[in-house]
């Protein structure tokens, strides 16, 4: 390059001090990285597998068969949903794949990609977040299913269905505060990696993913409110076909929930990233 | 000239991880916890005030300012530092104190390869790593053919990298970082592996960049790069800045008192390995070319020094030895009594020695000496004379006591 072109910017490198959030002119810079590995991401994830990206569709599509099977065997369940069933539980599932799927992947990102924490330099944040775009990928190819589904039980959604990116945003948001903490504490504690699969098997069956939450006793409301997935799967088969009521006072809750997630998970990723290269080793 | 970089009381202090300080998981915090009382009981009886003993500084009160355009190579044993400075310098960890200005893009390669994909196709590889690297779309869309070339991989570009043979893969990782062009660019010693073709690629690269102006950062072990490349270097040896200065006289440094420095690592600069106690005394050591004006690789040399000693030497052995920075006795004149045409050694006298032709590489070698009394060494000078070959262009010879005596010429190639 020469000398005119030359980049003067100045690099002030020394020990932080304090507690830091987004440095949003320096991820304008690594737009370009965030994009091509997510893209990484989503090449990767398939390869070598016989159907590949149809993966994404079969896996929904199983689990939901599965519950349908289990759960028509519970009539309890059944006779309190208005539509039919598969398409209630898919509803649930796609939402909930990418929930899980998030926090599966962004936290364990950091440790999985040491490699490139220890040689490179970029805004660490852009690893959880592009584990997060990727998983977006996902649900967005779900979504296209999901689609096929409603014009195929002749659902067709209303107005209701403009406040869908709401909820959609809501979930990630959540997710990815919680995939922001989990992965700084990985770097640390590996502990992190043998509770999430049981923390995700929990928050799975304490969401309404497979039955309606109207059958949860009215004194437990607020405990489910905490649960921001409770109001975003409810949210969202509102949204697709007007199921159940619009939210209440409980989506309040469920929006600050997720919000001081999302925030205090950046302020402690932001944190703890000074330390991730003397944990993750060479 | 504008400093490219300001480095100001730098220093990084890492906790120990062992069992005594650090727990990691429960039933070690229980044990912990429990002896707690304990040992903190103990602690105040024995006037200690904190678990100090528990952290080590990897890099301590390190000042240095690079010019624009300059070559920093950095020196060190293993353990001194020197791979924690690259890695505050590019950012990757943080430093405990201090503070680095730096003026440009940083682009650092402290691995050949990072955030390749063993699944992703040569094509896809070098995008993405040009990427991770810091160039933009752009700029790797303009150089993508040059990189291509550059590898020679060019036949296996659509096939994922996992097919390739490690040859291939570090071809192709290098030739992406050898295209990224920041201000200031940051090597670690890793990219020092591979074959001797690969190696002799890096410098060759390097040097293309210090000739644009790019300001390097070059951490290796290998001295000769260190020489050839760089005009400056950085001492650090235990976390300590010990020199920073003109290659040449950190690099002699570094040999003399730390490159092979045992044990404990400790610099012991008197410490030299000869056998004075025989009463066997040298002078007059010269190194001379022979048959030819000037000193060069592939002439012959004319070694002779004059010696004496109380009686005469039966069985006489002389051995001069050609030892380079990292290899003993990596080329030997050796002569027997046979070959002296002797069976006793006078009492004084001068020996000389002519060899045949002598090939050096560039780089640093040093003459060892020794004599034998019925294969019992009587003398011994590891560094009895030093012989530089700098870049295959000039050869300085000096005596013992650095340029007393040198001889400067121009190398020449002879097919």
């Amino acid at each position: 390059m020469p000398l005119s072109e030359k980049n003067t910017r100045k690099t002030i490198i020394e020990p932080s001090k304090g507690l830091r959030f987004l440095n949003f002119r320096e991820l304008n810079d690594y737009w370009e990285l965030l994009l091509y590995l997510t893209i990484r991401d989503i090449k990767v994830k398939y390869k070598q597998t016989v159907f590949g990206v149809l993966w994404v569709i079969f896996q929904p599509i199983l689990m939901m068969l599965i519950f349908s099977l289990v759960i028509a065997s519970v009539p309890n369940i059944e006779n309190s949903i208005t539509c039919p069933y598969k398409l209630f539980a898919f509803v649930g599932l796609i939402p909930w794949q990418l929930f899980a799927k998030i926090i599966e992947s962004t936290s364990n990102c950091l440790v999985a990609e040491a490699g490139l924490v220890n040689k490179i330099y970029f805004p660490r944040i852009l690893i959880p977040a592009s584990a997060c775009l990727s998983a977006l990928f996902d649900f967005f190819i779900g979504c296209i299913i999901l689609a096929l589904m409603l014009v195929y039980y002749k659902q067709a959604p209303g107005w209701t269905i403009l406040f869908l990116p709401v909820f959609i945003i809501l979930m990630t948001i959540t997710a990815m505060g919680i995939g922001f903490w989990l992965s700084a504490l990985n770097t640390e504690y590996r502990d992190v990696k043998c509770i999430v699969p049981f923390l995700l098997q929990f928050w799975f069956f304490a969401s309404p993913v497979f039955y309606p939450s109207s059958i949860i006793p009215e004194k437990f409301r607020f405990i489910v409110a905490l649960n921001p997935m409770s109001g975003v799967i409810e949210g969202i088969r509102w949204t697709l076909f007007s199921y159940g009521s619009a939210p209440g006072w409980e989506f309040y809750v469920s929006i600050s929930v997720a919000f001081i997630t999302f925030i205090t998970g950046i302020y402690w990723f932001r944190w703890r990233e000074k330390t991730f290269a003397d944990h993750l080793g060479n | 000239m504008t400093n490219a970089i300001r480095v100001r009381n730098l220093g990084k202090k890492y906790k120990i991880c062992n069992a005594h300080v650090q727990y990691k998981n429960v039933t070690e915090m229980a044990g912990r916890i429990l002896k707690m009382p304990y040992n903190y009981v103990r602690r105040i009886m024995n006037g200690e005030r904190s678990t100090k003993e528990s952290t080590f500084w990897a890099l301590d009160d390190i000042n240095f300012d690079l010019e624009q355009g300059s070559v920093l190579g950095i020196m060190g044993r293993n353990g001194s530092g020197k791979s924690t400075l690259l890695k505050i310098i590019s950012r990757i960890a943080e430093p405990t104190t201090g503070r680095i200005e730096a003026i440009g893009r940083i682009g650092s390669l402290l691995g050949v390869g990072t955030g390749f994909h063993p699944e992703l196709t040569g094509r896809e590889n070098i995008i993405l790593n040009g990427i991770i690297l810091g160039m933009s779309r752009i700029e790797i869309g303009k150089k993508f053919d040059e990189i291509v070339d550059f590898s020679g991989v060019e036949t296996f570009i659509e096939m994922p990298v996992k097919h390739y043979s490690s040859g291939m893969f570090m071809r192709l990782a290098f030739s992406v970082a050898a295209h990224l062009e920041p201000e200031i660019l940051i090597v670690d010693e890793v990219l020092a592996v591979g074959d001797s073709d690969f190696q002799k690629k890096c410098l060759k690269k390097m040097r293309s960049y210090h000739e644009l102006g790019h300001t390097i950062l070059f951490v290796s072990h290998d001295l000769n790069a260190v020489r050839s490349l760089t005009e400056k270097a950085l001492l650090l040896h235990h976390g300590k800045q010990v020199a920073f200065g003109d290659t040449e006289s950190v690099s002699n440094l570094y040999v003399e008192h730390y490159a092979n420095a045992n044990g404990n690592g400790h610099a012991h600069p008197e410490a030299r390995e000869e056998t004075p106690a025989h009463g066997f005394n040298v002078s007059n050591f010269k190194v001379e070319p022979y048959e030819c004006e000037n000193f060069c690789s592939g002439g012959r040399l004319k070694f002779s020094f004059e010696y004496d000693f109380d009686r005469e030497i039966e069985n006489p052995k002389i051995a001069l030895a050609i030892n380079t920075t990292d290899r003993y006795n990596s080329c030997g004149l050796l002569a027997d009594s046979n070959e002296l045409g002797i069976d006793k050694l006078p009492p004084s006298g001068k020996v000389v020695c002519v060899s045949d032709k002598l090939f050096f590489t560039e780089g640093n070698c040093t003459i060892q000496l020794s004599v034998l009394e019925k294969n019992e060494a009587i003398f011994l000078d590891r560094k009895i004379a030093n012989i530089y070959n700098k870049r295959n262009t000039e050869i300085v010879y000096s005596p013992r006591d650095w340029f007393d005596f040198c001889v400067k010429c121009k190398w020449g190639l002879e097919h």
